[in-house]
């Protein structure tokens, strides 16, 4: 090393050593020593962007890297720190600018500028300069990746452009692909080429579309056979090839082919049985029942040959009307698969067809009583012979539920030693017993609305996951229990549990935090709920997630890995649009809303959904409407009138059309919430007296019905739950907090107060809360119920279920009624 | 059987019914899209017909020379669809892919001492412990390393 680098190595190697063991305040300080001194030292003001950033100081290092970023320095350590704080200031259009700057200054001939020119292209998806420069450097070094680089990079643009404009862009691709020597075996690149042809083939195409006879000659040339053998993707892709161009012989020829081989990929079998679909071949049909027959016989094990004779019968019935042949292909694989935990979603589509065709099935369902009777049956038979019964046998009263689940409860029991030995760390073989029984009870309250089945499932799904900590299933339905019975402490304990991390937060933080502010005890506004999801407040996994998926994209480009780009920049748009952070983070207040497409991926698949067909247990456990992209709206909305009333402004929205569509994700008190937004953005934009009249009364109606609903709700013979007082309540504090945000308040002076036009909105609103925060007798003498309603249950069990219900109803409550009171003074004035 | 295809990043949308699970890590995104960036043919999932996943392998290529080799990063299948071979076909697919796309010597994996549940499986598969190693995961458990030869 030269005496001078070496000077310059001893000067910042302190800053990179801070760095390195997280000491980011030290590595700022010596940075900016090291500044004080030499002021202009790019390398250094990289390194203490980076610093600040890493110390929360991401405002003060943003104007230092676009400085350091426009003095376009060339050195590799410069270039690897100012990117590093370009990339976490999420500054990606200035990095790709950066290096395809550097690009054209080294007149193209730096292929290391320009591979990150084409990688930063990649990171903002500017995929039209991305090619550009691809090209330009197959051009001038003739490097096969350049190449492909380009020709993605086109794909890409052409994809994403206007129909109008495709077909023309993606001949450039084909061309260049065509113009090379020999055909590609890579698998990335093939699978890539194979996806040009397909894009430029219009959905309503002729089976001989010159790209699809393409495509067929490029899946036939030397080679391609043995690698499209080993890839998986490209088995995928050339059935989709075949499928367009509609060779049915060939795609039948080919599963049987792999069936024949002793293939276990049901891909195949669905293959096949598509194939005939469009055949329409009683000779192939046939043959095919046969293959399935001689696979089932050959391999009794494998259940995907079973599977594809029931669904062969079910597309293409040996005789139409008859279900007799289904029936006996259901027998026989309940008789071969019973014991499997997957028996039950196997073959409860076969059952739903024969129920939806209102055809018998009463000898199936005959096969599955006789489990009962049977000589020691596994107790997964058991549960899927009642899982399967109870799919079919149609909805029953509350009595017979009730009863169900007695009898649920006490399989559950017996089928307990059968995983006394198990860690404690596996699930119980009888959980879904106790499944089964909490679902029975839901049923049967949502049948008679009486909440005593609502307690009992509390006392049955608590015991059972005492036995089997690890069950998310019976937290779920905990979940979903405790939240209708507005009772927010163990909903966070069990929705904690589960141990969401990353990806889920966008995924299952919904089952604990929709509509959860109305669990915010409005005493401190706290968002203490919100701890059990701590990182929301920093962006959570969407904050984190648009760094990483940006990288992601870059590296799979690098990686030529062609076949996942379109897939990572889906994902990275579901997750920058995702409903649920929207959602997650206006419960939190914040109003960083994009008025953008939103994508919604919460699951809800992990709802165990075993009631009778046609009834949905995430429907029976909803706690009020599902919030989604018109929720959103209809809140932004309000939010957005109501500030900008406190603003001054006078406009007024028209709202009408907007609340009928919105009406379907709104309970009715978020729907009155949603009119009263608009009766105070009216008063502040009211010019006289009269129009002022009118919007008070119209906000007096408001509150009012609020109380009557109240009343309602809490009185004796109600059967609301819980949580929909509690909801009520909270409507009222959202609205008296819209009120006080976009209404001046009236003086405190009383003789001026008397005289405000806004003091009887406030009068009212203050009246209104302060009778509605008061607890209700009926959610505070939960015990005494409890108890009663769960008298021949485990008394301990139900002593500790029935008082952890009272005391998280209560604490609620009490909350409720002390943000009421700290807010107006206890029964005096304003 | 199951359908058998390539992992894709969509999927993490639709996978905690396989990851609720004690044994299961929900790693960061830039974990799951690092190996689908790179080794996206040793990364399968196997889907029901009714488009629930069932299961995944994500696995890698590493090593130079005779130690070039398949390695199983994660293996898991949701507690529904257990007993049903789905262990055997995704470690069968990672396998070939190992020994045909890439010609690897060998398979190898890491597995907590104390998940025995899945030592018995990998037992079975015919995989043998070959060394042991301390406070390799993030908890500072040990880890038996475990492989199984390929067919060159």
């Amino acid at each position: 090393m030269s005496g001078r680098a070496l000077l310059e190595s001893r000067r910042v190697r302190p800053i990179y050593d801070a760095l390195d063991s997280g000491a980011y305040r030290s590595a700022a300080a010596t940075a900016q020593k090291l500044l004080k001194s030499q002021p202009d030292y790019p390398l250094v003001q990289a390194l203490l962007c980076v610093a600040l950033i890493r110390s929360g100081r991401a405002s003060e290092a943003r104007p230092v890297a676009l400085k350091v970023a426009a003095k376009r320095p060339a050195e590799a350590s410069v270039l690897g720190a100012l990117q590093m704080a370009l990339v976490d200031l999420r500054l990606f259009d200035e990095i790709a600018k950066l290096y395809k700057d550097l690009w054209d200054r080294s007149k193209g001939t730096n292929e290391e500028f320009g591979a990150h020119a084409v990688m930063g292209f990649a990171r903002v998806k500017d995929w039209k300069a991305l090619q550009a420069v691809a090209l330009k450097m197959h051009k001038a070094h003739n490097e096969g990746n350049y190449l492909w680089w380009g020709i993605a990079g086109l794909y890409l643009q052409a994809i994403n452009s206007p129909e109008a404009q495709r077909s023309l862009l993606l001949t450039l691709p084909s061309r260049l692909i065509s113009s090379q020597p020999s055909q590609t075996l890579h698998p990335e690149r093939l699978h890539l080429h194979l996806r040009i042809l397909l894009a430029q083939v219009p959905p309503d195409a002729p089976a001989d579309h010159a790209s699809l006879t393409e495509a067929r000659q490029v899946l036939g040339k030397e080679g391609v056979a043995e690698v499209v053998k080993t890839s998986l993707a490209l088995q995928e892709i050339r059935r989709e090839v075949l499928e367009r161009a509609k060779r049915w012989d060939e795609l039948r020829e080919d599963a049987v082919k792999e069936l024949e081989a002793g293939s276990v990929n049901y891909a195949n079998h669905l293959s096949l049985i598509s194939a005939l679909q469009h055949l329409s071949s009683e000779e192939a049909t046939s043959s095919a029942r046969s293959l399935f027959e001689a696979r089932v016989a050959a391999v009794p094990l494998e259940r995907g040959h079973l599977l594809a004779q029931l669904e062969l019968e079910r597309v293409l019935p040996s005789s139409p009307s008859d279900p007799t042949r289904l029936h006996e292909l259901i027998n026989a694989y309940f008789k071969a698969f019973g014991t499997k935990p997957v028996c039950y979603e196997d073959l409860r589509p076969y059952l739903a067809h024969l129920l939806d065709a209102q055809q018998p099935v009463a000898p199936i369902l005959e096969h599955f009583r006789a489990v009962f009777a049977g000589e020691s049956p596994t107790l997964q038979t058991i549960i899927n012979a009642h899982k399967l019964l109870r799919f079919a046998e149609g909805v029953r009263t509350a009595e017979e539920e009730s009863e169900k689940a007695e009898v649920f409860m006490k399989l559950h029991a017996e089928g307990l030693p059968h995983g006394k030995n198990l860690p404690e760390t596996e699930l119980q073989p009888a959980d879904d017993l106790a499944v089964l029984a909490g679902l029975a009870l839901i049923s049967a309250w949502s049948t008679s609305h009486d909440v005593k089945y609502l307690h009992r499932a509390l006392v049955h799904l608590e015991s059972a996951l005492a036995q089997s900590t690890p069950s998310y299933r019976l937290k779920i339905l905990l979940i979903r229990i405790y939240r209708l019975l507005a009772a927010p402490s163990p909903v966070f304990a069990h929705s904690g549990s589960l141990r969401i991390q990353n990806i889920q937060q966008d995924t299952l933080s919904h089952f604990a935090l929709s509509r959860a502010s109305i669990f915010s005890t409005a005493a401190d506004g706290d968002h203490s709920i919100f701890l059990a999801f701590p990182s929301l407040g920093n962006g959570g996994i969407w904050g984190m997630g648009e760094k990483e998926n940006a990288e992601m994209i870059v590296k799979a480009y690098h990686k030529e890995a062609y076949s996942q780009l379109e897939d990572f920049i889906s994902f990275a748009d579901r997750i920058a649009n995702s409903l649920q952070r929207h959602l997650a983070l206006l419960e939190l207040r914040k109003l960083d809303l994009s008025d953008g497409a939103v994508s919604d991926n919460r699951d809800y698949s992990l709802i165990p959904e075993w009631q009778a067909h046609g009834v949905s247990v995430d429907a029976q456990t909803d706690m009020g409407t599902k919030q989604a992209g018109h929720w959103l709206r209809a809140f932004a909305l309000i939010y957005k009138g109501v500030l900008g009333a406190s603003l001054g402004s006078t406009q007024v929205a028209d709202n009408e059309t907007a609340v009928e569509a919105f009406k379907t994700e709104l309970t009715p008190q978020e729907a009155a919430l949603f009119d009263f937004a608009h009766v105070l953005v009216q008063f502040n934009a009211a010019t006289d007296d009269e129009a002022r009249k009118s919007t008070v009364q119209a906000a007096a109606v408001f509150f009012k019905e609020l109380e009557r609903e109240y009343e309602n709700a809490t009185s004796e013979k109600s059967v609301a739950l819980p949580w929909e007082a509690l909801h009520i309540a909270q409507t009222a504090f959202e609205a008296n907090a819209l009120l006080e945000l976009a209404v001046p308040a009236p003086s405190a002076n009383k003789k001026k107060k008397g005289k405000a036009p806004s003091a009887p909105l406030f009068d009212v609103a203050r009246s209104t809360l302060l009778k509605i925060s008061e607890p209700p007798a009926t959610a505070l003498a939960v015990e005494g119920k409890f108890k009663a309603d769960c008298g021949d249950l485990n008394a301990e069990l139900v002593q500790t279920v029935g008082k952890g219900l009272q005391d998280a109803r209560r604490k609620i409550w009490e909350g409720v009624k002390e943000g009421a009171s700290r807010r107006f003074g206890t029964g005096g004035g304003a | 059987m199951s359908i058998l295809r390539p992992f894709r990043a969509t999927d993490l949308f639709s996978f905690n019914n396989i990851n609720l699970d004690y044994w299961t890590e929900t790693y960061s995104l830039s974990f799951y899209q690092s190996y689908l960036a790179t080794w996206p043919e040793l990364c399968v999932v196997a889907e029901h017909p009714s488009s629930t996943l069932m299961g995944y392998v994500i696995g890698k290529v590493e090593g130079r020379g005779t130690d070039y080799h398949g390695h199983v990063t994660a293996l898991s299948i949701s507690p529904s669809h257990r007993r049903i071979n789905l262990a055997t076909v995704l470690m069968d697919v990672l396998e070939r892919v190992s020994d045909e796309m890439h010609k690897g010597w060998f398979v190898d994996l890491f597995v907590r001492l104390s998940n025995a549940t899945a030592i018995g499986m990998y037992k079975r598969l015919g995989y043998s412990v070959f060394r042991r190693v301390v406070g390799y995961y993030g908890d500072d458990e040990d880890a038996y390393g475990e492989h199984a030869p390929l067919m060159a």
